[in-house]
């Protein structure tokens, strides 16, 4: 195993990204409001808290930075193989990957098709490329679950819930 | 030719508004709460809404549009749809939003004031132990002390810019002093329990109803309420106006309903007729009062007018003299 | 303590059929609203308000106690089940709970829930009947230095459920404190890291990112592993003969229980702390006074004990300062103040005074509650525990829309389900490169806490802070503190040093 591929690689680029992160809010702290009569200004606490952060950063980026250039012993739980983020050489982290996307068209799209087709479309989706291929099962569970949910919030709890182009269910059940 | 099809056409339309008129409301209202369920603005309007039920003959859903210090609410109002069957409950908070630039709407232009349903006067209240040891009985008393320790003086108002805050602001404009408002992000509760110890502060600017139990434990003192008249009842019937003691103060919370603008004045003055049926409803006075909180009735002009009034003059003043920095 | 009068009220309570009816519906409602990620107790007790108008004083709030009680627990059931605290009060019961599921004792790790639960409450109730005005008097000495410190000794746990890096359980504090500060500053209103977005004003919303770090980063992950064939189902094997934990589990997790019904009913009882702090506090305690700590975090029973009796205390100690002092200990008891007004009846000193039968009826009722939940949650064990053995390829998208509905509900603003997306996305990256999740949780919690206090403490002494020593409470917390984070480092090295030898073998 080469040392890029150790956890304690992973961990130096993780520190390195954290350290940039770091730089980066802190110069947005100077940008806030200073308020004249205020002993402690708004911008304060956060940067407290950045400079904590910044620490202990500091000591991982320093620790695993020995850990890589001077090599370690084999028990060592940071000389195991890193995970992976790549997706072309790992079908699971393309199939998550493809997941976050999907929520993120599922949140795009949560007022314009309404809760309960949205979350049927996406969870037939997901189900299917999971490997659950028996449309007859995943098709009416899919659709059951989020329009039981919906029932529930809306006519128990009162929660009112985007309906979109199943509108007319609503006024169905309001006439009810 | 021409002629005839435009009366028709305008025949057609009349009947039509008037049908929907006349069958409004023919399915359930949304009233928008800009806060959180089980908060007291949502109590208010769940109590209003059960009263206004009876006048409309339809169901009144309470919808919690909580976010961003009751801007996102207030603002969903205002988009809402113009149908009339959308309103909200509108509190004080919401003529600060502009000047505060967190929301581009104004109280009085983007809105369509309903009315106005309550107001709650603010109280300068104090600790009752630290109020003997500097021999403070009365308001006078006070503003003499404020004068002779400008800025020593720490008085707790509520969350940053909330209408307790300013409330203190608007007394030191008013009587001519300096406090220090001190905030509590977590609400009147905690600013009202430190007062109450006497640690960190030394009163709070609160409304009486929020003040309640620690005033009936004798823990504090309400020195002056910012009202015309005193408060009608048993509890509170004993604490002095401001304006009785010469101080010409006046300064309140209030809630009221608002709807979007471009709602079909038919429907519009129908529910305003609804509103002001239900504010006199046996349950809602009786919840009202055992809350604690004031009924105040405006009708939509008058509370307009009030907006601006607020919006525009009293509450830039006021925040001013808070030392609220925009 | 009017002995007589203390019986009498519960006789009249628990030979009223209309109470107890009410009371068991509640604890019904409550679990299943509370095992809901998204729907939290105070949402079900302030939907139900309406309800209770037509109700005489005590049916109410039996309704209202069962709620309580219930979603306290329920919280806990998602936890345990699909790494989803359905209230934050459960978020650290998915420490020991998640991975107890996961070892194929579902069964064993709810009944251990629900009879902590039952435990946590009684002795929180029991500290309400006779120790109310003293703990009321305690509480009240709580102001902004006393709470500051508060917060800070809440963060000191964050050093004993980092895992195996301290400094990685460190950075991921400091971020959630960082994450909490986005939106306008709590004392004088400034925008912080807005970058001109009005939704961001109030900052993330605490329970779609809580939903998004645990129950979406869990769904992602899990749809890797399926992909990757890592994934193992879980086949419901477990026997659930018994729905309560026999006795030798008992024998051991008893001083959990004890101590933790404690931490929650004390905290609970400071009005601004309430169940998601004292969980994490007591969880830290338990494990550091525990001989095995190398062992917390794996899957035992002491773990979940810990936890949900505090949460479950936290219901009864949130109640006296509501009672006593008319100043309500968390969010659920502020709607239940407006529940006791509307009925003319404001809570406070008077109330012991005037109302002195109504107030021994409330504390009888919370002991009705918590036998409600037990006796609802008994009945609901075997069921709950038979989600695991839905097949994963089924529950992962389950999960995903459910969860996403209750980000939803929230604020019912759809940037919170935006929100919570992304902190499933932060919260899978994180849990890949093993930066642990729950420090952030605590610290969104705690940072404005720590913030407002710290700046307000501050500002009343005209900036100077060494007032605080002044403060002989404050000062005993910051001690406790202190020795909390170096025993919990000392704790950290030894259990790396056990580890490191066993991997030597």
């Amino acid at each position: 195993m080469k040392k890029t591929q150790t956890k304690a690689f992973a961990n130096l680029i993780c520190s390195l990204l954290l350290l940039i992160f770091e730089v980066w809010a802190y110069v947005e702290t100077t940008g806030f409001r200073v308020h004249k009569r205020a002993f402690v200004q708004p911008a304060t606490f956060p940067q407290i808290m950045i400079c904590g952060m910044f620490i202990f950063t500091v000591i991982l980026f320093l620790q695993s930075l020995l850990k890589v250039t001077r090599g370690m012993k084999p028990e060592d739980p940071d000389n195991e193989l890193s995970p992976s983020i790549n997706p072309f050489t790992h079908r699971g982290v393309a199939a998550a990957m493809f997941v976050v996307v999907l929520c993120v068209l599922y949140t795009y799209l949560f007022d314009k098709l309404g809760y309960v087709l949205d979350s049927a479309c996406i969870s037939i989706i997901i189900m299917y490329l999971i490997g659950k291929r028996d449309l007859k099962v995943i098709i009416p569970i899919s659709i059951i679950v989020p329009l039981i949910m919906w029932f529930v919030f809306y006519k128990l709890l009162t929660v009112n819930i985007p309906m979109g182009v199943l509108q007319p269910l609503r006024e169905l059940v309001d006439k009810l | 030719m021409k002629k005839f099809l435009a009366i028709v056409a305008a025949v057609v339309l009349v009947s039509c508004a008037s049908a929907a008129m006349a069958a409004y409301p023919e399915k359930s209202l949304t009233a928008i709460c800009p806060w959180g369920a089980g908060g007291g603005t949502d109590s208010c309007l769940r109590a209003f809404c059960q009263a206004l039920e009876k006048q409309l003959g339809q169901p009144v859903v309470v919808d919690n549009r909580t976010g961003a210090g009751g801007v996102t609410g207030h603002e969903a109002i205002a988009d809402a749809d113009p149908d009339g069957y959308t309103f909200g409950m509108v509190t004080f908070e919401y003529v600060t939003y502009k000047a505060m630039d967190v929301s581009d709407y104004k109280s009085y232009v983007n809105y369509d004031p309903i009315c106005r349903l309550n107001a709650d006067p603010a109280g300068i209240t104090v600790n009752k132990a630290w109020a003997e040891k500097n021999g403070i009985a009365n308001l006078n008393d006070f503003i003499a002390y404020c004068k002779a320790n400008p800025g020593k003086v720490r008085m707790g108002g509520s969350s940053a810019n909330s209408v307790w805050h300013i409330a203190g602001g608007y007394f030191m404009n008013v009587a001519g002093v300096e406090l220090k408002m001190v905030t509590y992000p977590d609400g009147a509760a905690s600013a009202v329990q430190a007062a109450a110890q006497g640690v960190d502060i030394e009163g709070v600017t609160v409304s009486l109803a929020e003040a309640r139990s620690f005033i009936e434990s004798g823990n504090l003192i309400c020195l002056g309420l910012m009202a015309e008249n005193r408060i009608n009842n048993e509890i509170f019937g004993s604490i002095p106006t401001c304006k009785e003691q010469g101080v010409e103060a006046f300064y309140a919370t209030w809630r009221g309903l608002a709807f979007p603008n471009g709602v079909d004045s038919a429907i519009r003055t129908k529910l305003a007729d609804a509103c002001k049926a239900a504010v006199n409803d046996a349950d809602f006075v009786k919840y009202m009062t055992n809350a604690g909180l004031g009924i105040a009735y405006l009708d939509g002009a008058e509370f307009k007018a009030f907006l601006e009034q607020q919006e525009e003059k009293d509450v830039p003043a006021a925040m001013k003299a808070a030392g609220i920095e925009i | 303590m009017n002995w007589s009068l203390l019986f009498d009220s519960y006789v009249n309570v628990f030979t009223s059929v209309q109470v107890i009816g009410m009371t068991l519906l509640g604890a019904l409602g409550g679990i299943l609203l509370g095992a809901v990620p998204g729907m939290t107790a105070t949402m079900g007790v302030a939907l139900l308000i309406p309800f209770s108008f037509g109700m005489d004083l005590i049916s109410s709030i039996g309704l209202l106690l069962g709620i309580y009680c219930g979603g306290m627990y329920g919280g806990s059931i998602s936890a345990i089940l699909i790494h989803a605290p359905g209230t934050p009060s459960a978020a650290a019961t998915l420490l020991d709970g998640y991975p107890m599921c996961q070892k194929g004792q579902a069964g064993r790790a709810l009944s251990i829930a629900m009879f902590s639960s039952f435990c946590g409450g009684v002795l929180g109730a029991l500290v309400m009947t006779f120790l109310s005005p003293l703990v009321a008097q305690m509480a009240m000495k709580f102001t902004s230095a006393e709470m500051l410190m508060l917060a800070f000794f809440g963060l000191s746990v964050i050093v004993s459920i980092s895992g195996k890096s301290i400094a990685k359980g460190l950075i991921a504090a400091f971020f959630g404190l960082l994450l909490a500060t986005v939106g306008q500053d709590p004392t004088y209103g400034a925008k912080r890291f807005i970058f001109g977005f009005r939704p961001l004003l109030s900052g993330f919303s605490f329970i779609p990112t809580l939903i998004g770090l645990f129950a979406i980063a869990e769904v992602i992950a899990g749809v890797e592993r399926i992909i990757s064939g890592e994934e193992k189902q879980q086949k419901s094997e477990e026997k659930i003969t018994n729905v309560l934990p026999d006795l030798k589990t008992i024998g051991k997790i008893w001083p959990n229980i004890i101590s933790g019904g404690l931490i929650g009913t004390f905290i609970g009882a400071i009005p601004g702390a309430g169940g998601d702090i004292a969980v994490f506090v007591s969880y830290g305690f338990n494990k550091s006074s525990s001989k095995h700590p190398e062992l917390w975090g794996t899957g035992i029973p002491n773990g979940v004990a810990a936890t949900e009796s505090a949460n479950n205390g936290c219901s009864g100690g949130a109640m006296i300062p509501l009672l006593s002092l008319g100043v309500p200990g968390d969010a659920v008891t502020a709607v239940l103040l407006g529940a006791f007004i509307m009925k003319g009846i404001q809570p406070g000193p008077m109330m012991y005074v005037n109302e002195l039968p109504t107030v021994y009826r409330v504390f009888a009722t919370l002991m009705l509650a918590n036998l409600a939940m037990l006796l609802v949650g008994c009945a609901g064990v075997r069921f709950f525990a038979k989600i695991v053995s839905v097949e994963k390829k089924m529950l992962y998208p389950i999960i995903l829309v459910v969860s996403l509905l209750g980000a939803f509900s929230i604020n019912k603003s759809i940037f919170d389900v935006g929100v919570c997306v992304l902190f499933g996305v932060v919260g899978y990256l994180m849990n890949k490169f093993e930066f642990p999740l729950s420090p952030i949780l605590l610290a969104l919690i705690l940072g404005p806490m720590c913030e407002q206090n710290f700046v307000r403490f501050v500002d009343v002494n005209n900036g100077n802070f060494w007032e605080i020593l002044h403060r002989p409470i404050a000062v005993g917390f910051f001690v406790v503190s202190v020795a909390t984070i170096l025993f919990s480092i000392y704790n950290q090295r030894k259990i790396n040093k056990r580890e490191a030898a066993n991997r030597k073998q």
